[in-house]
């Protein structure tokens, strides 16, 4: 499978809306090697988005990530994973072993697994069903 | 400025209004204030110590840092104006500053940034300018996962885009999603409300005229086509075009132009077409009061938005995202809606959609002061039980206590018994709930 880090330089970018990098992997089971390369500069998120969707990306790490952003990619059938720091090749070992913990930035513990309020809200919805 | 060694610093900077942190030369943050924690979501602890770009997500972080910039060039930075995204996900626009900062010694240690919350500020100009963005669409239903899921590809698309939705439901929202992620973004989005003017000036407004065109005309204006070059434009309320126009309409989605009032020569016209109506494009052609041709025109791509009772799910993230705007335009400090009011508003139908819920609860912001919004704040066709000519009368006159008596009873009694619900809706805390009902008894 493909996968995808948005980065700047040697690390992951701080936020995804704005990465100046997107570094393509295709995840082969053993590890994971460069495939592509894009240079984002200051392009759309029209742009990032179909960069993702044409190249068959089916996960995507980054940082920080607009909820609205989140959103679109998700529905788009690529696996978001929100909210992580650190350099790419520990980035990609935590891919891997399918653990971030340790890469989650501070105070993003989380969201980065995609709970918080709006988990809330269907707890809320489900009860509120089976109140019905 | 010397600043006296006695003065306790961190309280000083937890008492201001913008965030301020600092930085030491390896970029760990080593002060983080009360305002900063409130504005970014990161807690005080979870802060110090850690990379500034990891804490505060800001849209300079990535290569355009201004910390980086001002220890560089030993210069300040002020007011630069950027974005910061939250732990959850919401964007938050920032006017920043940053400075060096140097020890007794004027040795570079690190820099001192602070950052100023803009929400406000936005939400007031959105108003006024009724420029809401993408951002501003709330809702994780299935049926509006339907329209994201497609969004881009319709974005990405040079095709024409039909959007059809009940009135009140984020039409236009959606017309500026689409142009914001086509690769028309950088044009811009000019909206026409086909509804709103007369047939005369609809087609002076849409296509422009020319110096002399009718007696008033004294020098050439553009039309909204001719704005909109480069970039999209939004017809709204396409159904109410009258026939003649229809016909101009067509020509210009044909031939890519038109002729302004009283002109003779033709505009070319590079425009993407996003229209909308709430009415029955297909029903109003058998009628004949919609051309044909323009509608299966229109019609290449179709958006059916949902309706606000198709996804009632959504309703309590609306009603959170109204309220937090609406505390932040009135400075109010709204906590939410009781669980009557949530019930209330799951079971109402909404004919008027989402532009009802927004009205709604402005309505309750006059009635609400504080704490939570009760049923009793809510519009009379919402809940005409509550009219007090309805009302039960006592049968004689009642002591403080027992009206206090009474009002703790029914409470419980509308909470089905439940004790913490019945003090969330009377704002006491269940020690006093339970020492009323001691009385009571």
């Amino acid at each position: 499978m493909i996968i995808a880090l948005a980065t700047y330089g040697a690390r992951l970018a701080s936020l995804f809306d704005t990465a100046p990098q997107l570094c393509l992997y295709l995840d082969s089971g053993h590890d994971c090697c460069l495939t592509a390369y894009f240079d984002l500069g200051q392009s759309s998120l029209g742009t990032r988005v179909s960069i993702l969707r044409e190249n068959e990306v089916q996960a995507l790490i980054c940082g920080g990530i607009s909820g609205c952003t989140h959103r679109i990619l998700s529905e788009s059938g690529i696996q978001v994973i929100p909210w992580i720091r650190g350099q790419k090749e520990e980035v990609l070992a935590a891919w891997q072993k399918k653990d971030f913990s340790h890469l989650a930035m501070p105070g993003c513990q989380r969201h980065c697994r995609g709970r918080g309020r709006l988990e809330k809200q269907k707890n809320y919805m489900n009860k509120h069903r089976r109140q019905q | 400025m010397h600043f006296p060694e006695s003065l306790p610093c961190e309280t000083i900077l937890d008492s201001i209004a913008d965030g301020v942190f600092t930085v030491d030369l390896s970029w760990n943050i080593t002060s983080f204030n009360r305002a900063a924690s409130q504005i970014t979501g990161i807690t005080v602890q979870e802060a110090l110590g850690q990379k500034c770009w990891e804490v505060f997500h800001s849209s300079l972080c990535d290569g355009d840092c201004a910390l980086r910039s001002c220890l560089d060039l030993k210069r300040t930075i002020s007011n630069k104006s950027i974005f910061i995204i939250r732990p959850d996900g919401q964007k938050v626009p920032i006017s920043i500053s940053a400075a060096p900062l140097h020890d007794l010694q004027g040795k570079l240690i690190g820099g001192v940034e602070t950052f100023r919350d803009l929400t406000a500020m936005q939400l007031m100009r959105q108003k006024v300018d009724g420029q809401y963005t993408f951002e501003d669409i709330v809702g994780k239903s299935r049926a509006l996962s339907k329209v994201f899921a497609i969004l881009p590809q319709i974005a990405k698309s040079p095709s024409t885009v039909l959007l059809c939705g009940e009135s009140g439901t984020g039409k236009e929202l959606f017309a500026r999603a689409i142009h914001n992620l086509s690769p028309r973004h950088s044009g811009p989005l000019i909206t026409v409300n086909c509804g709103a003017l007369p047939e005369n000036l609809l087609e002076s407004e849409l296509f422009g005229y020319k110096a002399g065109a009718f007696t008033d005309a004294k020098k050439d204006k553009p039309g909204r086509f001719e704005l909109a070059h480069g970039g999209s434009i939004f017809l709204d309320e396409i159904g109410d075009l009258p026939l003649s126009l229809q016909v101009k309409l067509l020509r210009v989605l044909q031939e890519k132009s038109f002729e302004p009032l009283g002109g003779v020569q033709s505009i070319s016209t590079d425009v993407r077409i996003i229209a909308a109506t709430n009415r029955n494009l297909a029903q109003m052609v058998q009628e004949e009061k919609f051309r044909q041709d323009l509608f299966y025109r229109l019609n290449v791509v179709q958006l059916e938005l949902p309706p606000l009772r198709k996804r009632p799910e959504d309703i309590p993230l609306l009603i959170n995202h109204f309220i937090q705007r609406l505390n932040i335009l009135q400075d109010k400090d709204i906590q939410g809606v009781s669980e009557d009011v949530l019930n209330l508003l799951l079971r109402y139908k909404f004919p008027g959609n989402i532009r009802e819920l927004e009205n709604i609860l402005e309505y309750t912001f006059i009635l609400c002061s504080s704490g939570f919004i009760q049923l009793e704040h809510l519009p009379d066709n919402l809940h005409p039980s509550l009219k007090a000519a309805d009302r039960p009368q006592p049968a004689s006159p009642m002591t403080l206590e027992q009206i206090k008596c009474q009002a703790v009873l029914t409470a419980l009694e509308r909470n089905q018994g439940k004790k913490m619900a019945t003090c969330r809706e009377l704002q006491i805390s269940k020690d006093t709930l339970r020492r009323m009902l001691q009385r009571c008894q």
